[in-house]
């Protein structure tokens, strides 16, 4: 089988495991595309200069922080296909093929897999480009015209945002495979080994994520001043970072020594989903940490662009400027970020879902050669996923209170209702993700 | 005094495939398993050893036949009575160890206790003594990917025996282990066996492994073959064990 046949082959393997990763990844080239589109036709031209230059810039914001969004996770999409690729690079490398040949091969590999997710999410782009508008115009009180324009520009501009940062990921992933010895590769495979014992760091990250997202939530109620955006900005900035903190070490310890309270374990199936969770929480932090970062950044986009439609409203500056509804338009941009960071946080745990239940299928036919039954097997693995779950909900909940109460000080716009609604869309998609979560594991317990 | 029979078999038929090609793999098997028994069972390479084992301890059913369990039929079970079965009357040691790796040790042998609704209290103190019979308190508290093969397959033993169950299975437990962790784990299974009356059945097509039985069973495509008893010399049985291994010839894997 040469290089080419293998990269299509493993192409395949991926399109089918990652799905959940290149749909959201799909979905955010799809609304890149319509930003651009907007901003490179006249859409928006029946509501006359200089309101077209103001929807245009803030479009141009929108563009800005999807760019920003899309370095962080094709970044995270890239470190997540290379670390499963280095698993089998150990075993070609071992079979006698060459780091460079190894490394070609993954390149091809991420290239065929971006390439499809580029092209579906421009070819979805142009099939949704009416919609797109009409809920824009529609959100916003703008009058649209709805035609099927398209220009050259955000072909390019899309592919070439892709593109670029899509090489630097894979050519990054194609140095670590040929600078990494054999050894290297191997012990990819059995991290599971070393993340049983308690990880190194774990206090000290319990620790500082503790004091780091205290501070940020100290800040976001600190009385504002004349550097209350500053203030907001470094508040959001330490929240994420302590979120990050505390599931890489305060969450992984919180059920390590529920663990290790062997009075409290020894009921029933709780020896079994305890144990499990500490587990998980040690192996996924990034994961649930990225999944839970990416729900606060969503609340506080969309209730950011919100605040901007209210307080425009609430100081009467469309009067002022006898200007139309172009000030609706960060909403109506914000409510699409809103979407496309919800279904990456989204997907970064179904996926994870996805490789747990394979991974864990071995486990579950001993325990039911153990004697298990489907409802005691039922009972552990809903408490487990239901936990997962859990913990990245309520830090979101709580996060986004504090950035709210920042935020609502800054506009000094009432927030509560667009606060509720974020997060009632985000329990109905946890709701969901946990649900098929319940359902795979189930089926991979025999249970079904 | 003659023992109590806890399990027994009567004309144990098993077939696989389907119509038109179909391969019987147990021709009518009889066999009793009474109290405090240590059998072993030795076959060559497709003599239908496994498949015995997975239908005495209820993972796979007969085609025909009859499996009798303290005095009742247990062949038409559904499938979760049978769980229930194995939960509470059976237990078993695998080849491969199969301890979860995301438990400790003592979670491990711990996890059938705390199902069966044991107190947690009572769990520490069934655990701790296991332990320290097989010579594994210091593992205690260490993650299957912290132990050794020989330890994995004696802390395997423990949460198999912890429960107390009425016959304790094991597929080829040896098999993954050095001479000198065989020996320990057969060590403990005789015991077990002498001390606590403990059950055993086990399969095996190690002839050093199966002379530590108190009977060894012959088996050969599908069929009981010849049954030997031990007298009170281990290392006379073993010859005799493996005369009638080379006299079957067949490749014993």
């Amino acid at each position: 089988m040469n290089i080419v046949k293998m990269s299509f082959w493993n192409f395949r393997t991926n399109l089918r495991n990652y799905s959940p990763l290149f749909l959201s990844l799909g979905f955010s080239v799809l609304v890149l595309f319509n930003f651009l589109t907007i901003l490179f036709t006249d859409v928006f031209s029946a509501v006359g200069e200089p309101d077209t230059g103001r929807i245009n810039y803030v479009i141009e914001a929108g563009v800005f922080i999807l760019g920003c969004f899309m370095i962080f996770y094709i970044g995270y999409s890239a470190t997540v296909f290379l670390a499963k690729h280095k698993k089998e690079s150990g075993v070609y490398v071992v079979m006698g093929l060459s780091n460079e040949r190894v490394g070609r091969l993954y390149m091809a590999e991420i290239f065929m897999t971006g390439l499809a997710v580029l092209v579906s999410g421009i070819f979805f782009g142009m099939l949704t480009t009416p919609l797109f508008q009409m809920i824009l115009g529609a959100v916003s009180d703008i009058e649209v015209e709805l035609t099927f324009q398209f220009a050259a520009e955000p072909f390019f501009i899309t592919t070439g945002i892709f593109l670029l940062l899509y090489s630097v990921f894979a050519v990054r992933g194609y140095r670590n495979i040929v600078r990494s010895s054999v050894f290297d590769m191997i012990p990819a495979a059995m991290t599971r080994d070393r993340i049983m014992v308690r990880p190194k760091g774990l206090v000290y990250r319990t620790v500082s994520g503790i004091g780091i997202l205290s501070a940020g939530y100290y800040l976001s109620v600190k009385r504002g001043g004349a550097e209350a955006a500053g203030t907001f900005c470094m508040s959001a900035i330490l929240m994420l970072w302590g979120i990050y903190l505390v599931f890489g070490g305060l969450i992984p310890l919180l059920f390590s020594s529920l663990a290790d309270n062997k009075l409290f374990l020894y009921r029933k199936e709780r020896t079994l989903w305890i144990n499990n969770v500490a587990w998980r929480m040690k192996k996924n932090y990034r994961t649930y940490a990225t999944a839970c970062m990416l729900m606060l950044c969503a609340v506080m986009v969309l209730t950011a662009g919100f605040a901007v439609k209210e307080r425009y409203k609430v100081t009467g500056i469309i009067a002022d400027c006898g200007t139309t509804g172009w000030i609706k338009i960060p909403y109506a941009i914000a409510i699409w970020i809103f979407l496309v960071f919800a279904a990456a946080g989204g997907s970064a745990i179904l996926m994870k879902a996805f490789s747990d239940a394979l991974e864990e299928r071995e486990r579950y036919v001993l325990l039911r050669k153990m004697g298990l039954d489907s409802e005691i097997l039922g009972r552990s693995i809903t408490r487990e996923l239901r936990t997962i779950y859990i913990c990245p909900f309520v830090l979101t909940v709580i996060s986004s209170y504090f950035s709210i109460s920042a935020l609502e000080k800054l506009t000094a716009v009432d927030l509560r209702s667009i606060y509720f609604v974020s997060l009632f869309i985000i329990f109905l998609l946890f709701m969901l993700l946990y649900l098929l979560s319940v359902t795979l594991y189930r089926r991979n317990a025999g249970n079904e | 005094m003659k023992e109590r029979v806890i399990l027994e078999i009567r004309n144990l038929i098993k077939d696989y495939g389907a119509r038109g090609v179909c391969t019987r793999a147990l021709r009518g098997i009889d066999l009793v398993i009474a109290e405090n028994d240590f059998i072993a069972v030795m076959g060559p390479s497709g003599s239908g050893k496994t498949t015995l084992l997975n239908i005495l301890s209820f993972i796979d059913k007969p085609t025909q036949g009859q499996i009798i369990l303290n005095g009742r039929n247990i062949a038409g079970l559904s499938g979760d009575k049978l769980s229930e079965l194995r939960r509470n009357t059976i237990s078993y040691v695998f080849q491969d160890y199969n301890l979860l790796d995301t438990m400790t040790l003592q979670d491990n042998i711990a996890l059938p206790l705390a199902l069966k609704g044991v107190s947690a209290a009572e769990c520490i103190r069934r655990t701790e003594e296991y332990g320290r019979l097989f010579g594994l308190s210091a593992q205690l508290d260490k993650y299957p990917c912290q132990l050794s093969g020989g330890q994995k397959q004696k802390g395997a033993a423990c949460r198999a025996l912890v429960t107390g169950p009425e016959i304790l299975f094991a597929d080829e437990p040896t098999g993954a282990l050095d001479s000198k962790s065989g020996k320990e784990l057969l060590t403990c299974f005789k015991m077990m066996n002498d001390r606590r009356r403990a059950t055993i059945f086990m399969v095996t097509h190690d002839s050093y492994a199966a002379s530590w039985a108190k009977d060894v069973y012959f088996l050969n495509d599908g069929a009981m073959k010849c049954r030997l008893s031990r007298g009170s010399d281990r290392k006379e049985f073993y010859d005799r064990i493996m005369e009638v291994q080379t006299s079957m010839r067949g490749n014993f894997i």
